[in-house]
C-alpha cells in the first residue's frame, strides 16, 4: 500500500547525508599527521559543537600533540589536572633531549590516570571518544592514546520509586551502569561474581552487563542468554526491559516472563539464588532471569519480619491475586446468574440496593472498570501538583455521586475499588498489569455463562500458566510440578531466615549455600 | 482478510447469542415462603381481620387455567417488595410499618407446578425459588395427604432439601400475612424460630424437607412442627402427627417433649414438678444434657423396647420457698426421684396415646426393629399395624442434678 | 528446554483425576439401586478388584517401558490384529469424552444455568479440554497437580459437613439378607473405577520404578475411598430407598447442607465450581487417551499428532448432543464401561501372555 503511494507521488531528490558505519571506520587508521587525524575525527563525529580539541606542546621538546574529547562526557577537572598539567607544565621540567618522545613514556609515567590504552583504528577511537574518553594524538606517531576520564552526570542514588519497602535498604539503581554495578559489588564481594559486558545496538552501542555467579547459576541458562543477546540486531534500546522482551521464550505472553527491579538488594538475592541479571546503561531497571510466578509474588519485606507473619501476609497476597482478577466477574456471576449462592439476607439487601439502577450488572461492571482504568492512567501521567485533586475528584465525584444519582449500584463501586486495590498489593507491577488485563475477559465470560464461564476461564488460564516456561523452568514451579522442599519460599516463608537450600527448580549447581564455595572449587580442581 | 472476517463472525456470535441466563439480581422475585390451603373456601389471610373481607369465592386474577379437574388447592407465595426494604435501610429504619414489605400472591388450581408458573403471569419479576425458607400447610391440607402436595417441591432442583415445612392451625395464608416486629419477612422470621431449640425442647428442631422425605421413603410415621399465628407473631406450637402421609392429630408441647426424649433429640429444656416435700412448690430442672438409649429385644414373640433416659441438669427455680444454701442430700435425691417419675409418666402416657388413640409410630420403633432385629422384622413386616399396639415399652429415667440450691 | 519425566506424585494425581469424573454424580444412585443400603460395600469390593486389574495393566506396561497402550497392541499382535483389538478401546475413550460432557452439561443445566443450550456448554468444555491436551502430557500433569488438591479438599468438606447430618441408622442392618445383591453390585462397582487404565498411556513418560507403582495404587485408592464415603453419606442422608429416586445425589447432597454457623450456608456453589474442574480433568485424561489411540491407529506422523485434538471437536460435539434423553446417556456410559472392563479383563492378560512367550522364546535363541 505504502509503496503504491510512493510510486504515485514520485520520488523526490533528497540531500544525501552519508553515515559513518562501524565497518567503514574499521578500515581507517591514524596517520602521523595530527591535523589530518583531528579533522577527520571531527568530521566523522558530525562536527558537533561539543567536541573539544586542545592543541598542546609536550614539554621541553615542543612536540605537538592534540587532545580531543566530548565536553559533557568528561570530568574537566581530571582532564586539566591529570592530563593537561603533566603534559604541559610538568613536562617542562624534563631535560631537553632528542626531538622525539617515547609514547610509552607518556603512557607509563607522565599521565596520571588509571585507564589508558593505545589505539590506532578509527572505530575504536570514535567509540571511545563518544563514550567519554579523551584521545591524545601526537605529531609523528600513527598511534594515539585513549585516556579514561569519564564522568556521567546522573541522578544520585535515591529511594526506589515503584518498589518501596518498610524495612531494609532504601537504595535504588540509577541510570549510570558503573554506579549500579558498584551497588551490587558492594553487597556481593564474591570473586565468582562474573559480570560480562556486551555492546548493544548498532547506533547506541550501550553497555549491557550480564551478571551471574559462577558455580551457582546454571551454565546452560547463562549460555542461552548470552547467545540470544549476541544475536540481537538493533539500533539501540533504552532499557534492559526491552532487551529482555527480545530474548524471551514467550514474548507474546501477557504474564511477565522476566522480573524487573530497581533495587540492588533484590538483584543480589536473585544472584545468590543462581539467577542471571541484565543491566543496560541508561536505565535503572535490572532484569532478572529466569522467573516464576512465586518469585514475582515475593516482596523484600517478607524476609524482614517473623516467618509466621510473613507467611500469613504472603497467603493474603495470593488471595489478592485472585481477587484482582476475578472479583468483578464473580460478582456478576453470582448476582445475575446464581443469587441462590448468597445467604438470603445478603441477596435481598443486594437486590434492594440495586432497585432503580438502569443498567444491568454487566454494563455497570464494564462502566466502572473503564472508569477505574481512566483513573489509573490519569494518575500515572499527572504532574504531582494536580495529583491530589484527581484523587478527590475520582473518589467523590465518580464514586459517590454516581451512586447517589442512581447510575451505579453502591456494591459495584465497592467491588471495583477493592479489585483495584488488590491489584496494587501485587509486588510485581507487570504482574499486576496482567491481572488488570485479564479482568475484562473474565467479565465477558461471566456475562455469557455465569459461574461456569469463570470456571472455564480459570481452567484455560491454569492450563496456559502450567505450560509457560522461562528458560526451561516452568512458570508455576514449585506449585507444579510439585516439590515440597521448595515450598518454604512460595506460599509461606520458611522459618530459617537464611534458608539453607537454594530453590531446586532453578537447577543451581550448588544446593547448600554454605557449601557453595567448596563445591565450586571441587568442580574446578 | 479472511481471518479477520472469521474473527468478527465469532465475536458477534458471542455477543449476540450468549447471556442466555443473565437476570439481574433485582429483577427476580425471591419466593420466601409458600402456603398451601385447600381451595374452597378461598383463603382470606389476614384480610379477614380487616373490615372488608374478601367475599367472592373466586377472584379472577387467581384462577389458573386447568387442563383437567377442578381446583383443589390454593397456593400463596410470598415475595419481598424490595423498594420498601431499600427505603427503610437508607432512612435508617423509618419505613412505614403499616405498609407491607411483602406481596402475597394467591393462585388456585390443582397442580402445583401449574400454580407456580401461573404466578409468573402476575408479577414483573422472575420467580426464583432458591431462597425458599418455609412451606406452610394448613391443617386441612395435611389431613388430606401430603403426597399430592410435596412432589413438586422435591423435584424442582432450585429448592433443595433444606426448606422447612410446617403445619398451621387454621389457614396457612394467615401465617404469610404476619407482619413480624423484628424482621421484615414472615418466612424468614418463621424459619428462624426453631433456632431456639438450643434453649427449649418444646419445638421440633429443623424440620427440613429432607427428614420428612426420608421418613416417607422408609414408610415411617413422623411429626412436623405446628405453628399458630396472630397479626404479628408466629408461635411454634407443638407438632402435627402424620401417619404415612396424612395428618391424624396434634401433639401438644409436653407430649412433644416426651417424643423428643424418646427419639434422643432432646436438646436443652425444662421439666417442672410439684414437690410435696417443699410446700407444693414448683421446682424446675434446667436440663443440660440428655441421652436416651433404647434396647430392642423380643419377648414372647413380641418386640420389647427398653428406653433408658439419662438426664442431667441444674436446679433452676423454686417458686415457693426461697431456699438459700439448701444442700440437703436427701432432698436432692427426693427431687431427682420426683423428676424421674415425671419424665417416665410423661413418656409412657404419650406412648400409650400414640399406640391406642392414633396407632401411630412416631418413635421410630419400626426402624429400630428393622435395623436391630432384622430376622424378626422379616417375619412380622406385614403385620406391623396389628402388632404396634401390643408392643411392650418400658421407660426408665435417671436424673442427676448438678447444681442445687446455690444462688448466684 | 528439557522436560523432566512425570514424577510419581503426578502419576497419582493423574490417575485419581482420571477416575473421578462425571460419575461422582451418579454413583450413589446406581449403587443404591443395585444393592440398597449396602451399596458402599459393593463399591469397596469393586475397588479391590480394580486394584488387581490395575496391577495387571501396570505389569503389562512395565514390560514395554517406552510405549503406550496402542503401540503395545501393535507391537505384540501385529499391524492388523493389533488395530482390531485396539478398536473397542478407541471407540470407548472417544465416545466417553462426548458422553461424559453431555451428562455433565445436563446436570449443570439443572443446577446452575438454565436456558443456556447444551451445545454451548459442551463446546466450551471441549475447547478447553482440547487446548489442555494440545499442550502436552506435562502440562496436563501440572494442571491436574493444581486441581486435584482443591477437589479433594472440597469433597472432604462436603463429606464432613453432611456426615453429621446423616443418620447412621439408615445404613443398618448391614449385610442382612443382602449379600447376593452386594455381590451383584461388585461388577458395576468395578466399572466406576475404569479410569485406572490411564496408566497405560502415561507410564512411558514417567520415572519408572517401584515408587511409581506405589503412587499409582494410591491414586486408585483415593477415588475408591471417596466413592465409598460419598455413597455412605448419601445413604445416611437420603435413605437407600429415597436415594434410588434422586438423579444427581451428590449435587442434591450439597444443596441440603444446613451449616448455619458458617457464613457460607450455601456450600453448593463451591462444590459446583470444583466439580467442573473434576469433570474437566477426567475428560482431559480420556481425551488424551483417545487422541493417542487415534494417532497410532491411523498412523499420524508425530509432528501432526497434536493437532488431531482440534480436528475431532465437531464430531464429539455432535455425538454429545445426539442423544436427547439423559437417562439413556447414562445407560450408554455404563455400556461403555463394561466394554472397558472386558478389554482390561481379556485383552490385557492376552497381551501379557503373548509378550512373555515371545520373550522366553527369544531368550532361548
Amino acid at each position: 500500500m505504502i509503496s503504491l503511494l510512493k510510486k504515485l507521488v514520485g520520488k523526490k531528490k533528497k540531500p544525501i547525508i552519508r553515515e559513518a558505519s562501524t565497518d567503514q571506520l574499521k578500515n581507517i587508521k591514524l596517520t602521523a599527521n595530527i591535523d589530518d587525524n583531528i579533522s577527520r575525527l571531527k568530521i566523522t563525529m558530525s562536527s558537533s559543537y561539543d567536541i573539544v580539541t586542545r592543541e598542546l606542546e609536550i614539554g621541553a621538546h615542543g612536540i605537538r600533540a592534540s587532545l580531543i574529547y566530548i565536553d559533557n562526557l568528561v570530568n574537566s577537572i581530571v582532564v586539566q589536572d591529570n592530563i593537561l598539567r603533566p603534559l604541559t607544565i610538568y613536562s617542562l621540567n624534563e631535560p631537553k633531549g632528542p626531538g622525539r618522545i617515547d609514547i610509552n613514556k607518556l603512557k607509563d609515567s607522565m599521565i596520571s590516570i588509571g585507564e589508558i590504552k593505545e589505539a590506532e583504528s578509527f572505530d575504536d577511537i570514535v567509540l571511545a571518544i563518544l563514550s567519554g574518553n579523551v584521545f591524545l594524538c601526537i605529531q609523528g606517531y600513527d598511534k594515539g592514546l585513549l585516556i579514561g576520564a569519564k564522568y556521567y552526570h546522573g541522578r544520585t542514588i535515591g529511594e526506589p520509586n515503584t518498589e518501596s519497602s518498610i524495612r531494609g535498604p532504601q537504595e535504588s539503581f540509577v541510570e549510570i551502569l558503573k554506579v549500579n554495578i558498584g551497588l551490587i559489588r558492594r553487597r556481593l564481594r564474591d570473586p565468582n561474581l562474573a559480570i560480562d559486558a556486551f555492546k548493544i545496538g548498532k547506533r547506541a552501542k550501550s553497555d549491557l552487563a550480564i551478571a551471574y555467579i559462577r558455580g551457582l547459576a546454571d551454565p546452560e541458562i547463562v549460555e542461552q542468554i548470552k547467545q540470544r543477546v549476541l544475536k540481537l540486531d538493533l539500533d539501540g534500546q533504552i532499557s534492559a526491559i526491552q532487551i529482555g522482551q527480545m530474548i524471551l521464550d514467550n514474548p507474546n505472553s501477557i504474564f511477565p516472563m522476566s522480573q524487573i527491579t530497581e533495587r540492588p538488594d533484590k538483584v543480589v538475592s536473585a544472584l545468590m539464588d543462581g539467577r542471571v541479571m541484565l543491566l543496560l546503561e541508561g536505565a535503572p531497571d535490572a532484569l532478572l532471569l529466569p522467573v516464576t510466578l512465586p518469585i514475582l509474588m515475593q516482596s523484600a519485606d517478607d524476609y524482614f519480619e517473623s516467618w509466621i507473619i510473613s507467611s500469613f501476609i504472603r497467603i493474603s497476597r495470593y488471595m489478592c491475586l485472585f481477587i484482582s482478577t476475578l472479583f468483578p466477574a464473580s460478582y456478576i456471576a453470582i448476582a445475575t446468574f446464581n443469587p441462590g449462592m448468597l445467604p438470603t439476607n445478603l441477596a435481598l439487601s443486594m437486590a434492594a440496593n440495586r432497585t432503580g439502577v438502569p443498567f444491568t450488572a454487566a454494563i455497570e461492571a464494564l462502566i466502572m472498570e473503564f472508569t477505574i482504568e481512566i483513573l489509573q492512567e490519569a494518575g500515572v501521567r499527572l504532574p504531582k501538583v494536580i495529583g491530589q485533586t484527581v484523587s478527590i475528584v475520582g473518589g467523590l465525584v465518580i464514586g459517590q455521586s454516581a451512586v447517589q444519582a442512581g447510575l451505579v449500584g453502591p456494591i459495584m463501586v465497592i467491588v471495583v475499588a477493592l479489585t483495584a486495590l488488590a491489584s496494587f498489593t501485587i509486588p510485581d507491577y507487570s504482574l499486576g498489569l496482567a491481572t488488570r488485563f485479564l479482568r475484562l475477559p473474565f467479565i465477558i465470560l461471566a456475562i455469557s455463562f455465569g459461574g461456569f464461564g469463570i470456571a472455564i476461564g480459570m481452567l484455560t488460564l491454569i492450563t496456559y500458566l502450567s505450560s509457560l516456561k522461562s528458560f526451561g523452568i516452568r512458570y508455576l514451579a514449585p506449585i507444579t510440578p510439585f516439590n515440597l522442599k521448595d515450598w518454604t519460599d512460595t506460599l509461606i516463608r520458611g522459618s530459617n531466615p537464611g534458608q539453607n537450600k537454594r530453590p531446586e527448580f532453578l537447577k543451581t549447581q550448588a544446593r547448600g549455600k554454605s557449601k557453595a564455595l567448596k563445591e565450586a572449587k571441587a568442580d574446578e580442581g | 482478510m479472511k481471518k479477520l472476517v472469521l474473527l468478527l463472525m465469532i465475536l458477534s456470535l458471542l455477543v449476540t447469542t450468549a447471556c442466555w441466563d443473565m437476570i439481574d439480581i433485582e429483577k427476580r422475585a425471591y419466593v420466601l415462603g409458600v402456603a398451601i390451603d385447600l381451595y374452597p373456601p378461598n383463603p382470606k389471610g389476614r384480610e379477614s381481620d380487616k373490615s372488608e373481607a374478601r367475599q367472592e369465592e373466586e377472584i379472577p386474577l387467581e384462577k389458573t387455567g386447568l387442563h383437567n379437574g377442578r381446583p383443589e388447592y390454593a397456593l400463596t407465595v410470598q415475595i419481598p417488595i424490595l423498594q420498601k426494604a431499600q427505603s427503610s435501610s437508607f432512612s435508617g429504619g423509618g419505613g412505614d410499618p403499616e405498609s407491607d414489605a411483602t406481596w402475597q400472591i394467591t393462585q388456585i388450581g390443582n397442580s402445583f407446578i401449574s400454580m407456580n408458573l401461573e404466578m409468573a403471569t402476575r408479577t414483573n419479576l422472575i420467580p426464583y425459588y432458591e431462597h425458599l425458607q418455609a412451606i406452610i400447610l394448613s391443617e386441612d391440607v395435611a389431613r388430606a395427604g401430603l403426597k399430592n402436595v410435596i412432589d413438586f417441591f422435591v423435584r424442582d432442583p432450585e429448592m433443595g432439601r433444606r426448606v422447612n415445612i410446617y403445619v398451621s392451625h387454621g389457614e396457612a395464608k394467615k401465617v404469610l400475612d404476619v407482619n413480624p416486629r423484628t424482621e421484615d419477612y414472615s418466612s424468614i422470621y418463621l424459619s428462624q424460630i426453631h433456632r431456639n431449640t438450643r434453649k427449649t425442647s418444646r419445638m421440633v428442631e429443623k424440620a427440613g424437607l429432607n427428614k420428612m422425605l426420608n421418613n416417607i421413603d422408609l414408610g415411617l410415621d413422623f411429626i412436623l412442627p405446628a405453628i399458630q399465628s396472630t397479626k404479628d407473631e408466629i408461635k411454634s406450637n407443638g407438632a402435627a402427627i402424620f401417619k404415612k402421609d396424612k395428618m391424624v392429630g396434634w401433639l401438644d408441647e409436653l407430649e412433644l417433649e416426651a417424643v423428643k426424649f424418646i427419639l434422643n433429640r432432646y436438646n436443652k429444656g425444662l421439666i417442672t414438678v410439684t414437690s410435696s416435700a417443699m410446700d407444693n412448690a414448683i421446682i424446675a430442672l434446667d436440663i443440660g444434657k440428655s441421652k436416651t438409649k433404647i434396647k430392642t429385644s423380643i419377648e414372647n414373640d413380641l418386640p420389647r423396647f427398653d428406653i433408658d433416659i439419662e438426664v442431667s441438669g441444674s436446679y433452676a427455680e423454686n417458686t415457693r420457698v426461697y431456699t438459700q444454701g439448701d444442700q440437703d442430700i436427701d432432698l436432692h435425691k427426693t427431687l431427682e426421684k420426683d423428676f424421674e417419675k415425671e419424665i417416665v409418666s410423661l413418656c409412657e402416657n404419650t406412648i400409650k396415646k400414640m399406640q391406642e388413640e392414633y396407632g401411630v409410630d412416631i418413635f421410630e420403633f419400626k426402624q429400630l426393629l428393622r435395623t436391630r432385629e432384622p430376622a424378626y422384622w422379616k417375619e412380622v413386616k406385614n403385620k406391623w399395624e396389628d402388632l404396634y399396639p401390643k408392643i411392650i415399652v418400658k421407660v426408665k429415667a435417671r436424673v442427676k442434678i448438678d447444681l442445687i440450691g446455690l444462688t448466684s | 528446554m528439557k522436560d523432566d519425566s512425570l514424577r510419581p506424585v503426578q502419576i497419582m494425581t493423574l490417575t485419581a483425576s482420571a477416575i473421578f469424573g462425571v460419575d461422582i454424580l451418579l454413583v450413589p444412585q446406581r449403587m443404591a439401586r443395585i444393592a440398597g443400603q449396602d451399596g458402599w460395600i459393593s463399591l469397596g469390593l469393586g475397588g479391590l478388584l480394580s486394584l488387581a486389574s490395575a496391577s495387571l495393566i501396570y505389569y503389562l506396561v512395565s514390560l514395554y517401558p517406552e510405549d503406550d497402550m496402542p503401540n503395545i497392541c501393535i507391537k505384540v499382535l501385529g499391524r492388523l490384529l493389533g488395530r482390531i483389538i485396539m478398536l473397542p478401546t478407541l471407540l470407548y475413550t472417544f465416545i466417553y469424552v462426548a458422553l461424559s460432557f453431555r451428562i455433565f452439561a445436563q446436570a449443570l443445566l439443572t443446577f446452575l444455568l438454565d436456558r443456556t443450550p447444551i451445545y454451548a456448554i459442551v463446546l466450551l468444555m471441549l475447547l478447553v479440554t482440547a487446548y489442555a491436551v494440545y499442550k502436552g502430557i506435562y502440562t496436563m500433569a501440572s494442571v491436574c497437580d493444581l486441581l486435584f488438591p482443591l477437589a479433594l479438599i472440597t469433597l472432604i468438606v462436603l463429606v464432613a459437613t453432611t456426615i453429621s447430618q446423616g443418620r447412621l441408622d439408615y445404613l443398618r442392618p448391614i449385610l442382612f439378607d443382602n449379600s447376593d445383591k452386594v455381590l451383584k453390585g461388585v461388577l458395576p462397582g468395578l466399572q466406576e473405577y475404569t479410569g485406572y487404565s490411564i496408566i497405560a498411556y502415561i507410564y512411558s513418560h514417567s520415572q519408572k520404578g517401584a515408587r511409581t507403582y506405589k503412587w499409582y495404587m494410591v491414586g486408585i485408592l483415593i477415588p475408591i475411598i471417596f466413592y465409598m464415603l460419598i455413597t455412605l453419606v448419601c445413604i445416611m442422608n437420603f435413605t437407600a430407598p429415597g436415594l434410588e429416586g434422586v438423579l444427581y445425589p451428590t449435587l442434591t447432597l450439597s444443596k441440603s447442607i444446613e451449616y448455619t454457623p458458617l457464613f457460607m450456608e450455601r456450600l453448593e456453589a463451591f462444590v459446583a465450581v470444583i466439580w467442573i474442574s473434576i469433570v474437566f480433568a477426567s475428560g482431559m485424561a480420556y481425551y488424551y487417551a483417545a487422541s493417542r489411540n487415534i494417532a497410532v491407529f491411523f498412523g499420524v506422523k508425530s509432528q501432526y499428532e497434536r493437532y488431531i485434538v482440534f480436528a475431532f471437536i465437531p464430531l464429539l460435539l455432535i455425538l454429545a448432543i445426539l442423544e436427547p434423553n439423559v437417562l439413556k446417556s447414562i445407560k450408554q456410559i455404563t455400556y461403555l464401561k463394561t466394554i472397558q472392563i472386558l478389554v482390561a479383563g481379556f485383552v490385557v492378560p492376552l497381551l501379557i501372555v503373548i509378550t512373555l512367550i515371545k520373550r522366553r522364546s527369544s531368550i532361548k535363541k
